[in-house]
């Protein structure tokens, strides 16, 4: 017979009483009370408030304290999770797991299942999406554009062809003109298939020239990857992993993780732009354009946008949802070269 | 005079402060195999993961010797975490798809709040126990209403006709449309601090521990409105800070956008300077309000609460956790759980009466544990500690 403290249901007050397996029951014996026979399967065990000291919860919210655990209960799952708890070496072990678990979720497991689950988002949510997304930016950001008739022609022209040639037959391809002075010379592309050009895009590369048909294919890039799909879906796939997993942290651990988040989808977008840019150096390479027209086309946006030509430091780059816009300019030069 | 002194002592020396027997080391190994087994189970194992380090703090902290206990079931927890994530999810697929419907879940969700807030505080209290009598809130929705929605709303709203109607009478008065923002922002400053006042009586004067009479929260307006001085001050340092960099900025002749070093420097600059004014504006609040709140909180002949957080300490405290937190990328959290908690219990004591020996709980039923996982999903600030 063991020796432990019975807390009685609903009251401050407690009694020492001697307790013992019989069975599968346990026997609580009171000193001035009748004996009180539980099913050991009914209790529900937690640690107590010092390591010495075992609860177990009796179904009218009594409670046995314990300095033993009960041996019926040495093999459940509570006690289980306690040792794991208590060792050291698994500790260390999750320590040096963690990382590389989260590392190959984040990175690997997420951006693959997207891939996947963008292609099963229908045809007709995309032109949802697209549909919603241009009646925001022509509320705010995007007005009519001031562009001459010849100069839209052409642009079509050479955008129907790079279109027909390179995106898919069931995709609603389409190229408009805004002006927009807040996103200057800019292109965008809509996971419905709509590209939206700038005026001062048009301007500044031309209608229907060779940087033009690489602004044209990268921006057609981004609707065949389904790059809008993938962004969906990692969002939400990353909003259920932290809400999940790192749903307990608070105070300062919350701001600093919700940083983190934001440094994680500039990693993603930047690798969709990365892709973007291949999509749109082979397209150029298949239309026997130079590849080094997509570098002139961002470098004259860069030049455009004030850019004096220093590298993006590491940490800059890491805050973008850009790659650095000199590594991509480069890539483009040497595209096709034995060692790049 | 001197009886009064004798007797101010006495008082005092019956307060004792709350102790919390956790270490960080042995919090570190529950929290790691909570992230880890929360990882390999793609967070299905969260909610046991909630419910070991509840029990762990709870059971830590003791009052006269007794701990608190943590009662809530891990399925309970699982199957309203989940109901409350499949809701977080859509309404962010929602505002990928379709921002309207999106502002319509939001306008849903403001709606529900009221009753979130109110079974979220029942859930809550009725799964913490004292010496194995539970607490529980007894507060109701229409109560809720008023003060998470009604009021705020109703200041709001005045704020915004003022400053708006301002505008629109003085349109060529540049002087005068000032004069009426600023009246706005005054109209907001004046009665904010007199909701929260309002909200925290309702929410510390409901809580009830067993069949003991509600607890009496004697809170008043002055600490509000001095937390939230100490605030907008911190606030106003963090636009001083901003508008210095922007000068010192312009004046060495420095280009954002062409010269990415000095965007940088200025990123960072701005940050460190955000993070400490949110510290500083956070901490000034707590100190101040928790101080105030559990100087004046008392169970009626049961127990009295006192709190003497100190500002700079915490302070050092809130900003040692976050360096802490930076350098060891967040594997740090256990060691700066403990010492936040341990610092609260060491600046708070209680003064239990003889009679609680004779304090008895009764049997309710427990509320499902949706809105308590909802509040925390959509991070809503109900916390009481």
């Amino acid at each position: 017979m063991q020796k432990g403290r019975y807390c009685f249901a609903n009251s401050v007050k407690t009694a020492l009483v001697g307790y013992r397996m019989d069975g599968a029951d346990v026997i609580i014996e009171f000193e001035h009370a009748p004996v009180l026979k539980v099913p050991f399967d009914s209790l529900c065990y937690s640690p107590g408030s010092a390591p010495w000291l075992h609860e177990y919860r009796l179904c009218d919210d009594s409670v046995l304290c314990c300095y033993e655990p009960l041996p019926a209960g040495r093999c459940s799952f509570s006690h289980r999770l306690t040792w794991f708890e208590k060792n050291r070496t698994i500790s260390v072990l999750a320590l040096l797991c963690i990382p590389v678990l989260l590392f190959l979720l984040v990175f690997r497991a997420v951006p693959a299942f997207s891939a996947v689950a963008a292609n099963f988002i229908s045809d007709k949510s995309y032109q949802s999406i697209g549909a919603g997304y241009l009646a925001v930016l022509d509320k705010g950001l995007l007005h009519s554009s001031q562009l001459s008739a010849k100069d839209q022609a052409d642009s079509t022209r050479l955008f129907q062809a790079l279109a027909g040639r390179h995106g898919s037959k069931n995709v609603n391809y389409r190229l408009l003109f805004r002006d927009s002075a807040r996103m200057g010379a800019n292109a965008l592309a809509l996971p419905d298939g709509t590209i939206v050009v700038t005026d001062d895009l048009v301007s500044l590369i031309g209608a229907d020239s060779e940087p033009m048909a690489a602004v044209l294919l990268h921006e057609i890039g981004h609707v065949e990857r389904k790059h809008s799909g993938r962004i969906i879906v990692q969002s939400v796939s990353n909003s259920y992993l932290f809400s999940m997993i790192g749903g307990d942290f608070d105070g300062v651990a919350e701001v600093l993780a919700g940083a983190g988040s934001g440094l994680l989808n500039n990693s993603f977008s930047r690798s969709m732009e990365q892709e973007a840019d291949d999509f749109s150096l082979a397209g150029l390479q298949r239309e026997r354009m130079p590849p080094a027209a997509l570098g002139l086309a961002l470098r004259k946006m860069l030049e455009n946008n004030e850019g004096k030509g220093q590298q993006t430091v590491r940490l800059a780059e890491v805050m973008s949802s850009h790659p650095d816009i000199y590594k991509r300019i480069h890539a483009t030069e040497n595209y096709g070269k034995p060692d790049n | 005079m001197i009886g009064e002194n004798i007797t101010a002592e006495s008082v005092h020396a019956d307060f004792k402060p709350v102790e919390f027997r956790g270490n960080g080391s042995e919090y570190f190994g529950i929290w790691i195999v909570n992230l880890l087994l929360s990882i390999l189970t793609l967070g299905i194992y969260s909610a046991w993961a909630k419910v070991r380090t509840n029990q762990y703090f709870y059971s830590n902290t003791l009052v006269d010797g007794h701990s608190f206990g943590y009662h809530a079931v891990p399925m309970q927890i699982l199957k309203g975490r989940i109901l409350a994530i499949g809701l977080f999810v859509l309404y962010n697929l929602l505002s990928a798809v379709n921002p309207i419907l999106a502002l319509a879940g939001i306008l849903l969700f403001a709606v529900l709040l009221p009753w979130i807030i109110v079974v979220a505080l029942r859930f809550r209290l009725r799964m913490t126990s004292y010496r194995n009598v539970r607490f529980a809130f007894r507060g109701d929705v229409g109560e809720a209403f008023i003060y998470y929605m009604m009021l705020p709303g109703l200041v709001i709203t005045a704020s915004a006709m003022l400053a708006t109607f301002g505008a629109a009478i003085f349109q060529r008065d540049l002087t005068a449309q000032m004069i009426a923002m600023g009246l706005a922002a005054l109209l907001w400053l004046a009665l904010f601090p007199q909701i929260i006042l309002r909200k925290d009586r309702w929410r510390f004067g409901n809580i009830q521990y067993g069949r003991t009479p509600l607890v009496r929260a004697n809170f008043n307006a002055r600490p509000y409105y001095l937390a939230l001085l100490a605030s907008g001050v911190a606030v106003m340092l963090f636009i001083g800070l901003a508008i210095a960099a922007v000068t010192a900025l312009g004046l060495s002749g420095g280009n954002l956008k062409s010269d990415p070093t000095t965007a940088v420097g200025f990123t960072v600059v701005i940050f460190v300077g955000y993070m400490f004014s949110l510290f500083f504006g956070i901490t000034v609040y707590t100190t101040i309000v928790r101080n105030h709140q559990f100087n004046n909180l008392v169970i009626p002949n049961l127990a009295k609460t006192r709190s003497n957080i100190n500002l700079w300490s915490y302070l050092l405290l809130m900003m040692g956790n976050a360096g802490l937190l930076l350098i060891t990328l967040g594997f740090a959290y256990p060691w700066v759980s403990v010492r936040t908690v341990r610092y609260l219990a060491n600046h708070t004591q209680v003064r239990v009466d003889p009679a609680i020996e004779e304090v008895l709980g009764r049997t309710e039923n427990a509320d499902a544990a949706f809105a308590d996982e909802a509040s925390e999903v959509f991070d809503m600030d109900i916390g009481l500690a």
